[in-house]
């Protein structure tokens, strides 16, 4: 989404480095300008946190030296883009000066250079959730999936949080496993780089020399292993600036710690603190009802924020008598904002007729709190004919076919593939040849090597007698050797165009629409790199909250997670009621960190903000009846507009009463 | 051959549409009607195309006809003296909502297709990226400029045509949500766009008004919901009957074989004029100009129609020709003349059973409304009606324009005139 920032950006004109631009206010200069050695900025939402690193980074380019580059490093994949975007625009061959990334794709190409050096198996590949899932029988042999699935997220917060170099059994035996397998999991990349630059000091002083200033994003959702990161990176001479708002860390349970960012000037000597609070995106009375929420469950005291914005917004609490009738609200609302998607809704009155800014689809934004509760609305949107839009409920490598195909691609590049990326391959084989032969991944580990290239695959595995569907499995053979001599010589993305036209895949993907549209939607990204294997980590490296990339407008359903970091003139927030916002579960609810969540959701909103709630609704299968959210009773009532929808007539009882009557 | 072709049309899986919108029903109305040339409406819907591949066959290149075992399962019997001959063509609407320009933009778009595969090929891409199941006449966030490159993949004889150019809400040019220019929408691709649809909004004089109009040619459709309201308003070609035939006289540059339309009265659509319905008032381009664009009642700003829209983007004086322009005929449907002259509503048994025997003894409607001799039609139908054809063939029309969402009202018989007939026919 273009921001009232970026707007102006481009209108700003090289002028006297040393005079404030018109678009950039006195805070953010002075954030911009400090000259120190460290500085952590205080943003809170809207005051034009993007903006003002990419000022600071371009004042930084000047000072680089030869063979010295920025390291800019963003939460999340999304962020990176759109803050290389910005910096493309306003100077050429921006990747010569600035390395935009996560911490992720940072270490990934670090592991990548010295994948030897790590003692990591050559060719790894990064393991998806889903892939864990399939694969759980060989990780924990004798488990229960309720089981497994805490072993897991146990397994992954002792990751990211714990650096000890004897990991605990359970962690050695899983590791053990996985890098047989030839893989690393998410967390992996982040620990085995601080691992081999601990180990590796030469490496880390190249880096710290390569990289004179480093800039980090959401620094209040750092945790312990991206702290540690830092930490090995940054010596004598290097300038830290880091950005973020304590707020809005929402990721306690992933393993971040606030602490660190209040722990800035104690880690980080000869630093200083800065904030701004100027407030550039909500509506001056949403803005208002935001601060309240936050204020009055903040463990300290939240600095004032601003607003810039003299327009007056919009906030609106809807009560339904259910949770499918809150669905239905959402979609007429958004009918009427929309001022009508069709003649119908236009000519039949069911649209009011005051007068709202015309919105479009991607203007207008549903979070909630939990991934279920987006079907119902999703269920409605579809009835509409509205197009919408979900992300934040899995990754893009988790989505089938995306792993497959990347792995298809990887092979017939001639790059190397691990043991089990060649389930990949006879995934495709088993939808080609029609045969539901099973072929577990234990009988394709026990004939092969670590390391599978397609040159090599004849001498040493042979998956064809395998399977009894001889000629079937020789077509597809011999399609795999013509697709690798088809792309010699050919650019990857005539690469990507055959594959996707291929016979094999065609079968696959045949009036697959979810599958098509992911297969569309990585074509698109496709000419931002300059290898395929470039191209395949980072569609891997992709978290949930990334995966929505597409060419046409929609509405956009998201966990308030996935909301972060962006901005909506519309939003919605349903289900704003006691149990899920808070979220109440078993054990402990993080009261502060559920209403930094609130608050997070509410602060996107630029124009109209609806907190709807059901007064009765279905939650896993049981009836439930929830008061009113906490958070929504912290705004004061002459911020909300009050909006209920009655509940309907119960027909059978008035027929009753009629009948008494006779 | 001379032919009569209504291409956009809609299926049952459309919003707001007749259940009785299928093929036999289509088949049998465009024979009462004298079409010889049917779109199918909606063949990105999967239901709606599984359909048309169940019960159609191939004809002559790029048409298709209803399989013969369906062929006579329309409701009822048609009269000999209307029947004939029907051909199918692919062509679906898109409903595109997107922002260009940081505007929010609403236009539809009629889309044409030569053959099942190519017809595939578009729903593939559009299933891909949209919900085409929910209605026939999908809502997508797509550019449309993105759309029409997507529609000259599939095949070299599909085509893109703005549909409706005029309606203030969903169309190219509209007022509320339009562009000012062809070009805006559709931008490099803009030379591959080389017909728009003039709807029932507009007729051919007012689009005459823009110049930059010029490398257009105008076409005229029903937009039927039921099969009834078919050749509403349609096109007339003369050459060889075959979709290719068809595309070449669209297309080039002297529209060779294209010989116009019959239009709709635009003041009949009920945003020609501005004002305010529900304070009834109703003002030209001109007095809305005065009135500063407010409501003399309420204050508020008036509806904006499309007179005032072409006014505002018009570069030619009333009454000049474009270089390009083609014949038109205008026409008011045959029970709406017999329903004014008979003084009853339009639905009314009465005016259905004269419609019907019309059918039944002279021919297919639009045989009666151009070209059928008035004598004829007044020995069938009385001379009110007769009259009522003929003051429409001369245009000798009286409406009151549409306005704010209130249709136009028309006027071809009055009371003056059905109490002379009266008194004649007391003489006898």
């Amino acid at each position: 989404m273009e921001s009232f920032f970026s707007f102006r950006m481009k209108r700003v004109m090289k002028t006297d480095p040393d005079k404030r631009p018109q678009d950039v206010n006195m805070s953010q200069w002075q954030s911009i300008c400090y000259e120190g050695q460290n500085l952590l900025i205080v943003a809170g939402p809207g005051t034009g946190k993007t903006h003002t690193l990419i000022y600071r980074v371009q004042r930084k380019i000047q000072a680089l030296s030869e063979h010295q580059k920025i390291l800019a490093i963003t939460f999340t994949h999304k962020a990176a883009q759109q803050m290389k975007e910005r910096l493309a625009s306003r100077h050429t061959n921006i990747d010569e000066f600035v390395f935009v990334g996560t911490f992720h794709s940072f270490c990934m190409d670090l592991l990548r250079k010295y994948t030897q050096d790590a003692r990591l198996p050559e060719e790894f590949s990064i393991i998806t959730e889903q892939q864990l899932k399939s694969y759980q029988s060989i990780f924990f042999p004798d488990e229960k999936a309720q089981e497994i699935r805490r072993k897991l997220r146990e397994i992954s917060h002792w990751k990211s949080t714990q650096l000890d170099q004897d990991n605990p059994e359970h962690v050695q035996a899983y590791n053990h496993v996985l890098r047989q397998w030839g893989f690393l999991d998410y967390d992996d990349i982040l620990r085995e780089t601080v691992l081999f630059l601990t180990d590796n000091e030469d490496i880390a002083v190249q880096i710290s020399q390569q990289y004179p200033f480093i800039f980090v994003d959401e620094y209040q959702d750092m945790n312990p292993v991206q702290h540690a990161l830092l930490k090995r990176i940054i010596k004598k001479g290097s300038q830290l600036t880091a950005i973020g708002d304590p707020q809005q860390a929402i990721y306690s349970f992933r393993g971040s710690d606030v602490k660190f960012f209040d722990q800035f000037e104690k880690d980080f000597p000869a630093s200083r603190i800065l904030s701004l609070h100027d407030h550039y995106r909500s509506a001056a009375n949403l803005l208002q009802a935001s601060q309240q929420v936050i204020s009055a469950r903040a463990a300290c005291d939240v600095p004032k924020l601003v607003s810039q914005i003299y327009t007056k917004g919009q906030l609106i609490h809807h009560i339904s008598p259910t949770d499918k009738a809150e669905a239905e609200y959402v979609v007429q609302q958004i009918e009427s904002l929309m001022e009508g998607t069709s003649m119908f809704s236009h000519d039949s009155g069911r649209v009011d007729e005051t007068i709202k800014p015309l919105v479009s689809f991607k203007d207008i934004a549903v979070f909630y709190r939990l991934n279920h509760q987006k079907k119902l609305i999703e269920q409605a949107l579809f009835r509409s004919g509205m197009p919408y839009q979900t992300s934040g409920d899995c990754s893009p490598g988790e989505q089938m076919p995306v792993y497959d195909f990347i792995t298809y691609l990887k092979f017939i590049s001639g790059l190397g593939i691990n043991t089990a990326d060649l389930m990949s391959l006879v995934f495709l084989l088993k939808a080609v040849t029609k045969k539901d032969q099973s072929l577990t991944i234990k009988e394709i580990q026990a004939s092969s090597p670590q390391t599978i290239y397609l040159a090599q695959m004849d001498a040493w595995l042979d998956i064809r007698r395998m399977f009894r569907n001889v000629e079937g499995v020789q077509f597809f053979w011999s399609e795999l050797r013509r697709m690798e001599t088809q792309s010699r010589g050919s650019n990857f993305q005539e690469v990507f165009d055959n594959v996707m036209k291929s016979q094999d895949w065609n079968v696959v993907l045949k009036g697959n629409r979810p599958w098509l549209e992911r297969l569309e939607g990585l074509r698109r990204r496709l000419k931002k790199f300059l290898t395929m294997r470039s191209f395949c980590d980072d569609v891997l490296l992709q978290r949930a909250e990334d995966s929505d990339d597409y060419a046409v407008e929609r509405i956009h359903l998201m966990t308030l997670h996935a909301s972060k970091g962006l901005e909506f003139p519309v939003v919605f927030i349903v289900g704003c009621e006691d149990g899920i916002l808070p979220y109440r579960r078993e054990g402990a609810t993080d009261m502060e960190e559920e209403n930094r969540l609130f608050y997070v959701g509410m602060t996107r909103a630029q124009q109209v903000l609806y907190l709807t709630q059901a007064r009765k609704r279905y939650w896993y299968g049981k009836k439930m009846m929830n008061p009113v959210s906490p958070f929504v009773t912290s705004i004061e009532s002459a911020l909300k507009d009050m909006d209920i929808t009655p509940k309907k007539q119960n027909k059978f009882k008035s027929t009753e009463q009629q009948i008494t009557l006779f | 051959m001379k032919f009569y072709a209504d291409f956009h049309i809609h299926s049952h899986y459309s919003r707001a549409t007749s259940k009785l919108l299928n093929l036999e029903h289509l088949q049998y109305w465009a024979q009462l009607k004298g079409l010889q040339v049917v779109g199918t409406g909606d063949f990105v819907h999967p239901g709606w195309l599984d359909e048309l591949k169940e019960k159609l066959e191939p004809a002559e290149e790029g048409f298709f006809r209803l399989k013969k075992e369906y062929a006579n399962s329309g409701p009822a019997p048609v009269p000999e003296k209307c029947r004939g001959e029907v051909r199918f063509m692919l062509v679906v609407e898109i409903s595109n909502i997107y922002k260009k320009a940081d505007k929010v933009r609403k236009n539809h778009n009629v889309v044409f297709v030569p053959s099942f595969r190519a017809a595939d090929l578009l729903q593939q891409r559009l299933d891909a990226i949209g919900n085409i199941r929910s209605d026939g006449r999908p809502i997508l966030g797509l550019d449309a400029r993105d759309l029409l490159e997507m529609v000259l993949e599939t095949d070299p004889l599909s085509f893109l045509v703005p549909a409706h150019i005029w309606t203030p809400w969903f169309s190219v040019l509209g007022s509320k949500s339009g562009f000012d220019q062809i070009e805006g929408c559709f931008g490099d691709l803009t030379k591959h766009i080389f017909a728009v649809e003039t709807g029932l909004s507009s007729d051919p004089p007012m689009n005459w008004r823009l110049t930059q109009l010029d490398p257009f040619v105008l076409i005229s459709n029903s937009d039927a919901h039921s099969p009834s309201k078919l050749a509403r308003e349609f096109n007339i070609f003369e050459t060889n009957f075959d979709y290719p035939s068809i595309y070449q006289s669209l297309k080039n540059k002297k529209n060779k074989g294209f010989k116009g339309t019959a239009e709709f009265f635009p003041e009949e659509g009920k945003y020609h004029y501005d004002g305010h319905r529900a304070c009834q008032v109703r003002l030209t381009p001109e007095e809305t100009i005065k009135q500063k664009g407010l409501c003399p009642v309420c204050g508020k700003p008036v509806t904006v129609g499309v007179m005032s829209r072409v006014e505002a983007l018009a570069d030619r004086s009333r009454g000049e020709k474009s270089a390009r322009w083609r014949p038109y005929h205008s026409l008011i449907p045959l029970p709406e003349i017999i329903s004014e002259a008979k003084g009853v509503g339009p639905n009314s048994k009465t005016v259905q059973n004269i419609y019907h025997q019309m059918l039944l003894k002279l021919g297919q409607e639009v045989y009666i409304l151009m070209d059928a001799p008035i004598n004829n039609i007044e020995k069938v139908a009385g001379d009110l009606v007769a009259e009522g054809i003929r003051r429409v063939r001369t245009g000798d029309v009286n409406i009151a324009a549409g306005y704010d969402g209130e249709y136009g009202k028309i006027q071809l018989i009055n009371q003056e005139d059905r109490k002379a007939r009266a008194g004649q026919l007391s003489l006898f």
